[in-house]
């Protein structure tokens, strides 16, 4: 199997977030972006629609029906107000998160 | 914010379960479409791509459960899925569960109605400026103008002083004459209330002096119907016994005093060469208490001015007001003689209410206890513990509030009985009313009872021991806790259905007694109605020919026997008295003189209402105006008065008139002014000697005569249409209008202790017949070793019976020292009446019994082998 490219706990919520704060999308352009965006990350497509639901119910996202550019009726997610300030406080201790790991990584003694 | 959008979100999704599957639906549909689109374009064939893309998505069961799952309405559904499942526990016994929600319910209903009548009688503020310090003076109905001037000027305590009484006032307009009830006051009336006019004005000092021009003020219920509620009605002139009065001012609407019946209010002519000033006592006095005087220094103050009276008036024994000085709070003296009853019904209430807690939670115990196989199964298949106490909760909740709600349909549908029971001032009902907070109060009652009764169950489980509460077939040890929660419970309602019987006996032997009592006059068929010609536009030459019209012509009616005219009739109107000096013995004169009733009485009143006349003669057509001044005494006079001898010819002073009379007759003795106590002494005399402005008519039929108060009103009309009537009713209703307060009371009681009855005999089932169905494979081993169905049967009904013989003493003991404190309702009968004691306790003995009989006998015919067979 190799390296495992599932996603970090919790880390899912602030991809999402990102994803949303550029336009709003459907959960499977969602998963889609993510995947392509990163390159690496492989999202579970059964539990992206848990987060996406939590995240509503958090009034960090909110939901409504439009057509896709097919003509298709589909659920599409918007970043909220309240979602926007979330995803700066997640970014902000992602960073410091990586850059602690950063350093750890590049101390040699 | 976040909590709020959170909550909005939970119960969106709790309450449109529906829409929020099928928006998953197509939201998963759509998903799947666009992923198995991709990998046909990538060249994946589409019937391939279709399962891939489903795969991928983790399979069709999972996902949607993640999803529901993060909709956080769990909880919810749990409550919804229990709830459910209380219901279907309901159906499987109906019976059961119908028994309990209407005893629960009943409870509910009695306290609840009950709490809404004392809100609106005893914690409602009254419509008067701090009425705490409005205070009603002793002997009420009894100051003469005289004696409320001399207060007035040495009052101490008080910053004011005023005097009223009341009367019946004759208002006159296009539509003909009515007859209202009018309070005639002091001027000082309405500054000691403290309200002021919502119209115009009140009283001006000095409007209650001679040469004052008459005014009145009206009530807000006058002015918007007998006045139309004309907005220019300040300055009006309306026509009150037959002069104009001038309308000063409007009252605001929920003012009254003394009573909601008293329409308007008019200055008293306090005018000193009167009779009505310096002669009998008539006016209620009362006054605003001085800020920050407190109650010690208050009857010192009172105890001054009762001392003072003293050295200014000479008082006879029977009328001494400086005996027992003392003031009452307005609250008290306007509806003070409820406050007893309300508690007596609302301790009943309370009590019936605890039963039929006892009772639920003995029935949820047992349930519980029968479900702990279920239990079990379920604790070991991983339902956590909080699960299983919310399914408790939500079953004994459940059942519960569905009883709140029986109880507001029953306390709604009752109020009115209810009301109506009170011995409360004329009109005062009318302002008793239940508003959401009783309803409020009923549902949160409910809620906390429902919760009270899910505790023992819960305790049991919470305890850890699931065993406890489970095993129907389990050992003996396990089910100790339960059997004694059951014991206790039943001793408790034991107990408290004995106090319950034994109020409701002495009740029904108290009104057994009073139903009893001779009244000295017949009531049957014996209608009665007022007839007023109040008014300076009848001189009394012509009033007293109106009145013969009347009588004759309703004499002369078809059904009718006989008719009356009298001053006051029996047991409905009290009072109007003096005293009266007997010649020739001294001791009986002066201040000696006993008072009597004085009845003015016409020639037919008393054949009318069937008092006898035991010596000497009624009166007769010759006892008229310029005759020699006759009276008839009654027996309880006669014997006082001239004891062994012969009263007729002896002569009296009637102090209400100054006259001196001949005793020509003497009466059996008529229950005058109440149905109880010692008969009054009564001076009859000839109405005929007086001139008289209002009279009650009494007629005697031959049968029910439902149309002859409509006949009366239309005589009175064709005879002279000045002439007003008042207050229809029948001597029947009069003495049950009198007995109302024990008559009500029986029966509220009687309904309490047969439904505490019932209640403790379903208790004393249920617990009987849980343990015997425990105790199944014990019973069967007894008479597999030879026990004979005779001695089981036996055991299981004594062991049923011991908590109730133990609760029914303790309740017993309860009655006699509650009872005590009630004696106040009780007529005939001591608050330990043996017999109502007695027979309470051996009621619910052999209702214990007979309740055990049922499941004792199933006990009996267990089969040995059948009990030892099963595990």
């Amino acid at each position: 199997m190799g390296t495992d490219n599932s996603l970090i706990r919790g880390t899912l919520d602030m991809l999402i977030l990102k994803t949303l704060a550029a336009e709003p999308m459907h959960g499977w352009g969602i998963g889609e972006l993510i995947q392509e965006r990163s390159g690496v990350l492989r999202v579970q497509q059964g539990s992206l629609y848990a987060s996406l639901h939590r995240l509503t119910r958090e009034g960090w996202i909110r939901s409504y029906w439009a057509e896709t550019e097919n003509g298709r009726r589909a659920r599409y997610y918007a970043l909220t107000r309240a979602g926007t300030k979330q995803l700066t406080v997640e970014a902000e201790h992602w960073q410091s998160l990586a850059a602690g790991v950063a350093r750890i990584l590049a101390f040699n003694p | 914010m976040r909590l709020l959008t959170d909550l909005w979100f939970r119960v969106r999704a709790a309450l449109r379960p529906a829409s929020m599957e099928r928006q998953l639906d197509e939201e998963f549909a759509f998903h799947l479409e666009m992923e198995a689109r991709k990998l046909t374009q990538a060249g994946m064939p589409p019937n391939e791509a279709a399962r891939e893309a489903e795969r991928r998505f983790g399979g069709p069961v999972r996902p949607r459960q993640m999803a529901r799952d993060s909709w956080g309405t769990g909880l919810f559904r749990d409550a919804v899925t229990d709830v459910r499942h209380a219901f279907r526990q309901f159906r499987r016994r109906p019976m059961h569960s119908a028994l309990g929600l209407l005893t629960l319910g009943l409870g509910l209903a009695a306290t609840i109605g009950l709490f809404g009548v004392i809100r609106s009688l005893l914690l409602r503020p009254l419509p008067i400026l701090d009425e705490a310090a409005v205070r009603v003076f002793w002997s009420e109905y009894d100051w003469r103008g005289v004696e409320f001037d001399f207060l007035k000027e040495r009052r101490r305590g008080f910053d004011a002083l005023a005097a009223y009484s009341s009367e019946a006032a004759t208002l006159r307009d296009d539509r003909g004459s009515s007859v209202l009830l009018k309070a005639v006051t002091s001027a000082e009336f309405f500054d000691v209330l403290g309200t002021p006019a919502f119209m115009g004005r009140t009283f001006r000092p000095g409007e209650d002096r001679p040469g004052a021009e008459p005014v009145v003020v009206v009530s807000h219920g006058m002015w918007q119907t007998e006045l139309g509620a004309d907005p220019g009605v300040i300055g009006r002139r309306i026509a009150l016994d037959g002069r104009p009065v001038t309308v000063v001012g409007v009252m605001p609407r929920g003012f009254f005093f003394p009573t909601p019946e008293h329409r308007m209010w008019s200055p008293l002519l306090l005018d000193p060469s009167t009779d009505n000033y310096q002669g009998n006592g008539w006016l209620v006095l009362f006054g605003r208490v001085t800020a920050g005087t407190s109650e010690e220094q208050l009857a010192g103050h009172v105890a001054a001015m009762a001392s003072s009276l003293g050295e200014r008036f000479t008082y006879s024994a029977a009328w001494d007001k400086t005996r027992s000085p003392a003031v009452r709070t307005a609250r008290d003296y306007l509806v003070g003689n409820v406050r007893p009853v309300l508690l007596l019904l609302f301790g009943a209430g309370v009590l019936l209410l605890t039963m039929a807690c006892a009772n639920v939670a003995a029935l949820v115990l047992s349930r519980t206890a029968d479900r702990g196989q279920e239990m079990t199964l379920r604790v070991s298949l991983g339902a956590g513990r909080a699960r299983l106490v919310r399914h408790i909760i939500a079953e004994s909740l459940t059942f519960s509030l569905m009883a709140g709600l029986v109880g507001v349909v029953i306390a709604r549908a009752g109020l009115g009985v209810l009301v109506a029971s009170l011995p409360l001032p004329d009109g005062l009902g009318a302002t008793v009313a239940m508003d959401w907070t009783a309803f409020a109060v009923a549902l949160t009652l409910a809620a906390v009872l429902g919760l009270v009764v899910a505790i023992a169950p819960s305790r049991a489980l919470l305890m850890g021991n699931v065993r406890g509460v489970s095993g129907a077939r389990g050992s003996a040890a396990s089910g100790g806790a339960t059997r004694r929660v059951h014991q206790s419970l039943v001793g408790l309602e034991a107990a408290l259905a004995v106090l319950l019987m034994a109020g409701a006996l002495l009740l029904v032997r108290s009104v057994a007694g009073l139903l009893a009592v001779d009244l000295g006059f017949d009531p049957k068929h014996v209608a009665a109605v007022d007839v007023s010609m109040i008014g300076d536009d009848f001189t009394r030459v012509q009033r007293h020919q109106l009145f013969e019209d009347v009588h004759a012509r309703v004499s002369s009616l078809p059904g009718v026997i006989s008719a009356g005219w009298t001053n006051r009739l029996p047991i409905r109107d009290g009072g109007w008295q003096g005293p009266v000096s007997v010649d020739g013995v001294p001791e009986l004169q002066g201040a000696q003189a006993p008072n009597a009733l004085f009845r003015q009485v016409s020639t037919d009143y008393l054949t009318t209402m069937g008092i006898r006349v035991i010596r000497g003669r009624d009166l007769e057509a010759t006892d008229r105006e310029g005759a020699p001044r006759v009276a008839l005494v009654n027996q309880a006079f006669a014997d006082r008065a001239w004891p062994g001898l012969d009263p007729l010819g002896r002569r009296l002073r009637l102090g209400v008139t100054g006259d001196t009379v001949t005793v020509v007759g003497v009466t059996q003795e008529v229950r005058s002014s109440t149905v109880t106590g010692a008969h009054p002494f009564v001076t009859w005399v000839p109405d005929a000697q007086y001139g008289n402005d209002y009279k009650t008519l009494v007629v005697k039929s031959s049968r029910p005569n439902t149309g002859l108060q409509q006949a009366i009103r239309r005589i009175t009309r064709e005879v002279d249409p000045r002439i007003a009537v008042n207050r229809p009713t029948t001597m029947d209703q009069v003495v049950s209008g009198a007995l109302s307060q024990p008559l009500q009371l029986r029966f509220f009681l009687s309904l309490f202790g047969a439904l505490a009855l019932t209640l403790g005999m379903v208790g004393i089932y249920s617990v009987a017949s849980y343990s015997v169905s425990r105790r199944r494979a014990e019973i069967g081993v007894r008479m597999a070793l030879g026990a004979s169905p005779g001695e089981v049967l036996r055991q299981v009904v004594l062991q049923a019976v011991a908590p109730v013989a133990l609760g029914t003493g303790v309740g017993l003991m309860g009655a006699v020292v509650l009872a005590r404190g009630a004696s106040q309702f009780l007529y005939g009968v001591s608050a330990g009446d043996p017999v109502s004691l007695g027979l309470a306790g051996g009621a619910l003995l052999v209702a214990g019994a007979v309740a055990a009989m049922v499941p004792a006998f199933r006990a009996s015919r267990v089969s040995p082998v059948e009990s030892l067979g099963s595990p």
